[in-house]
This record gives C-alpha cells, sequence and structure tokens, in this order.
C-alpha cells in the first residue's frame, strides 16, 4: 500500500510553539510503500505538568508497538526529575501528567492485487480518528457526537496509580474495519474533532473544509475563524486549545 | 451566556478572600480535634485553598498568572492586607507572587494509600502564607466595602475577565452592621462575562454536621449560618456541572456556601483548561 502522512498543528492561543502539548509521530510521509503503517496522536491535558513529554512518550510507544505504561512512567519520571525544585514544581510533578491517546495501524491485504486492506484503532480520551471515503465520514472513533466532548475526560497517567483497571483495558481494546484504496483518514485531537463533528452534523462541509486545510497557513486562518466564533449561547466553535490534525492517505 | 470567559495569562481573572481574624474566631471549631479553634480552621483553609490554587496554576515551567488573588483581613486592626512575610502590605498579587513567597514551607505528615489496601504515612510540603489570628470586633461590612473597592478597581482594568470571584471566610457575627446590602452591591459589580461571585465559608463552633453546596436554609444550624448563605451567589451552570460531576449532592439551584466543611473544592470547579476527571 502506498501511504501519505502529513501532520499540521497549533498552539493555544496566547501559547508559544516550544508549549505546545499534543503530541505525533511519526513525522510526515510522502507516497511511501509499506506493508504496515503505525501512526498516533497525544494531547497532554492543560491542567498538568510535563503532559507535553508525556504524550511525546505515548506517540512512540504506539508507533513502536511497545506501550507498557510503567516503562513508560519510568522514563517521563527521570527526565522530569531534577533537585532543589520549588514546592509546587514537585508537588504538581507528584500528581503526573495526563493525556489521551489515539493510534492508527493500518495493514496491507496480503495478497496485492486487492484494492483494500484492514486497519484497527486504539484510543484512550478524546482525540479521535475519522475514515473518510470519497466525500462521506464512514467512521468516528471514538465519540462520534461533538455533545461527547467536555473538559474533564479520563487520561492515561504518568502517575500510574491514577490508572484505572478500566483505562488500562481500553488501550489494550482495538477497534478493526477495512480500508479501501482512496480513503483518508485523520487523526485529531479534541478541540478540533469536537469541531470537526459539530460543522458535519450542523453545517454538513467539515470533510470539505478540512480537505483544502493543507498547510500551516490555511490552518492557522481556520483555526482562528472558528475560535472567534459564537454560537447564540456564546460558546465558540472551536475551544481554544492545542490543535493537531494528522492526514494519513491510502492507496493500494 | 455569563461565565463563559477564558481564563488565560492574557485575560486573568481575580480571586479575592477576606478573612475573619477577630476575637469570636478563638472559640473551638465545630467537631474537630480537641483544642482547635476556629481561627486554627480559617489558617489551614487558607493556606490549603492558595496552595491548590497555585498548583493548579503550576507548569513545567513555572507558575502561569492565570489568577490574581488578593487576601484581606478584618479584626482588631480593623480591615487590611492580610498576607504575612515578603508579601505583607500587598492587596493583590499573582498567583505567581504567591507560590513564590510563602512565609515557610512546613513538612507535614499525609496519609495515603499504598496501592494495596494499607495507609502508607508520607511527608508533604505544606506552605504557610498565614497564621491563626483571633483579636478584637467582625468589621465584616467594612471588609466587604474594601472587596467591592478592589474588585471595581480590577474590573476597570479587566473588563472582558471571568468574573472575580470572592471567598469570605467567617463565623458570620459581623459587629459593624448588617451585611447584605453591601453583599448585593458586590454581587452587581460585573465584567462583560457576568457579576461577580461571592461565595461564604461559614467556620462554626456548632458541633452540626458539614453542610456543602445547599439550595436553602433547611439544614443550616443558626441565624448566622442562614446569613451567610442569604449573602452568598447561585453557582453559575459551569460550577454546578462540576459540583455534581465531583460527586457532591448538589440541587438545582445550589448556593456558593459551605458550613464548617472545606471549600478547596472550589478551585477544582475553575476551569483553565482540560482537568483529567481520574486526576486525584
Amino acid at each position: 500500500m502506498q501511504i501519505s502522512c502529513q501532520t499540521l498543528w497549533l498552539p493555544k492561543h496566547g501559547s508559544s510553539d516550544e508549549e505546545y502539548e499534543d503530541a505525533y509521530f511519526p513525522t510526515d510521509v510522502e507516497n511511501t510503500d509499506k506493508r504496515l503503517f503505525r501512526c498516533a496522536v497525544a494531547d497532554g491535558a492543560t491542567e498538568t505538568s510535563f503532559s507535553g513529554l508525556w504524550a511525546q512518550l505515548l506517540t512512540k510507544a504506539y508507533v513502536y508497538n511497545d506501550i507498557d505504561l510503567n516503562l513508560l512512567a519510568d522514563t517521563w519520571k527521570q527526565q522530569t526529575t531534577k533537585a532543589d525544585q520549588p514546592w509546587y514544581v514537585e508537588e504538581k510533578r507528584a500528581s503526573g501528567a495526563f493525556a489521551a491517546l489515539v493510534g492508527l495501524t493500518l495493514r496491507a491485504s496480503k495478497d496485492k492485487r486487492e484494492n483494500s486492506g484492514t486497519w484497527e484503532a486504539t484510543a484512550v480520551g478524546d482525540s479521535c480518528l475519522f475514515q473518510v471515503r470519497k466525500k462521506d465520514l464512514i467512521t468516528c472513533y471514538p465519540l462520534d457526537k461533538w455533545q461527547q466532548f467536555n473538559s474533564s475526560p479520563q487520561l492515561l497517567s504518568s502517575n500510574t496509580h491514577n490508572n484505572s483497571a478500566e483505562l488500562k483495558a481500553q488501550l489494550i481494546e482495538t477497534y478493526e474495519e477495512e480500508w479501501r484504496s482512496g480513503d483518508v483518514f485523520y487523526l485529531m485531537s479534541d478541540a478540533i474533532a469536537c469541531w470537526f463533528l459539530r460543522r458535519q452534523s450542523e453545517s454538513d462541509d467539515a470533510i470539505e473544509v478540512i480537505s483544502k486545510t493543507t498547510t500551516k497557513e490555511s490552518l492557522t486562518t481556520l483555526v482562528d475563524e472558528e475560535r472567534r466564533h459564537k454560537d447564540e449561547e456564546g460558546r465558540v466553535w472551536m475551544r481554544n486549545d492545542d490543535v493537531t490534525l494528522m492526514r494519513i492517505k491510502v492507496t493500494a | 451566556m455569563p461565565y463563559r470567559a477564558e481564563i488565560s495569562r492574557t485575560n486573568p481573572s481575580l480571586i479575592l478572600l477576606t478573612i475573619d481574624q477577630s476575637g469570636s474566631m478563638e472559640d473551638p471549631f465545630g467537631e474537630g480535634p480537641t483544642g482547635r479553634s476556629k481561627a486554627d480552621s480559617l489558617a489551614d483553609a487558607i493556606n490549603r485553598l492558595l496552595q491548590n490554587l497555585v498548583i493548579k496554576c503550576t507548569k513545567s515551567e513555572g507558575i502561569r498568572d492565570y489568577y490574581h488573588v488578593g487576601v484581606i483581613g478584618y479584626g482588631e486592626k480593623g480591615v487590611g492586607p492580610a498576607f504575612i512575610g515578603s508579601l505583607a502590605g500587598k492587596d493583590v498579587v499573582s498567583i505567581s507572587e504567591i507560590g513564590n513567597n510563602p512565609a515557610r514551607v512546613e513538612n507535614r505528615m499525609k496519609k495515603i494509600d499504598d496501592g494495596a489496601g494499607g495507609i502508607l504515612e508520607q511527608v508533604v510540603k505544606f506552605p504557610v502564607w498565614f497564621d491563626p489570628v483571633a483579636k478584637g470586633g467582625t468589621p465584616l461590612c467594612a471588609a466587604l466595602q474594601r472587596a467591592k473597592t478592589i474588585v471595581y478597581n480590577w474590573l476597570t482594568k479587566h473588563p472582558g475577565c471571568y468574573p472575580p470571584i470572592i471567598i469570605n471566610i467567617s463565623d458570620g457575627e459581623a459587629t459593624d452592621g448588617d451585611i447584605l446590602p453591601i453583599a448585593e452591591e458586590l454581587k452587581d459589580m460585573s465584567s462583560e462575562d457576568g457579576n461577580a461571585l461571592l461565595f461564604n465559608l461559614h467556620l462554626s463552633s456548632s458541633k452540626h454536621p458539614a453542610v456543602e453546596f445547599p439550595e436553602n436554609t433547611a439544614e443550616l444550624p443558626d441565624n448566622f449560618a442562614k446569613l451567610l448563605f442569604s449573602a452568598s451567589s447561585t453557582l453559575p451552570d459551569s460550577m454546578w456541572t462540576m459540583v455534581q460531576a465531583e460527586g457532591f449532592i448538589a440541587s438545582e439551584h445550589p448556593r456558593g456556601f459551605v458550613f464548617n466543611a472545606d471549600m478547596v473544592s472550589v478551585v477544582r470547579f475553575l476551569d483553565i483548561g482540560t482537568r483529567p476527571s481520574n486526576l486525584r
């Protein structure tokens, strides 16, 4: 199968690029022949510290098919422990970093004449996967309605005491489906995923808008506009948060 | 709809604490350990509240100034800034100044779950900004008047902010008049995002069980509690949702009022971005 993968991202308005706490892996891939392709997006929670690092560790572990939360938590601890930190940095670090994760694995068909293959996804929290075939949104995972998003999801923590058995089970569960040549997948962090579902359900043009969003400039224009755009209840269409948009095109 | 403004470093909000330092605070506190006064409980409540607010605003690189905080004491010396240590004399300071300038940091023991069904004792840092004070009368009306001035000045400079939150911690026994008219004036002040919110934490010598975020006065034991309840704002919808999510049994229109309980939960209701529901 031929894979193209492109990621566009923006920090929260008012934050610098260094303060961006989403993560994605791998970096861009263009028209490359693969038998297996794995990619992931993670979203570090605003209210926890060192969550960008935790999000990076999770995405790489997914792509390398090696998610061991205890080992990842040890790595996170080693990289964040410093002597003589102020009391508040120590306290905050002790409660752990938190992040949502969505990962996608695409597999080529064993029969090279086939025009399709299989895919599977893993998701914990509110980062989402969308599968688009021609102009139709055919899969949304794990959330499929914009009303399901809120500011307090269950997320993977670097303090392993915070990860319930139910949460760990979500890491093992996979959603499996088929891809066909020409399908496009999107992995999105929560703010843009919520906007995408709402815009699609209310204006039916989110797929068209997002398919034209192919540069950092066009993403900036879209996000700036939607962060200002308010509904009749005074809610903005896109919450001010880090934005990550990964696009994966697959052809047989 | 009000109470939707984003709280950020470019659009910070104000939290103003007014704290009772009068002689009546020397009386014993509720059902707590023998020898603990209301003033001891107040000092703990305020230190814990500030500690939690600092931690909430802490990121990898340090503290982000999502909030500015003022603490006004009222008691023997009248009404004035109540910080001690290097912040003494300051009305309103940024949350990073507070985090970096406790008067001292004590080591205290905390019981934690060992993950195997047992309890461990762990040493934790406990920053202290206030020590117990209990002298003189209770000029609560004057304190609320001072709060009005501070809130007015803040709103002039930050007209689009999330509305200021005023948390009054008191035994409710004002010695300088009726607090209700001034409380109403305070709650009538507004930013473009809504009216200022006045919450009350009532510390009492009564052994009546704790009450948190009630809708009416039915469960309250005395007139002081009922008075402070009447002076308290109804929680905005967004906070009401959090009150329910945090497991408080809250009615449809709970007030920002707690009786002999902890106001630290209010810090959890402040929305500065994604807060994982499994963050302890």
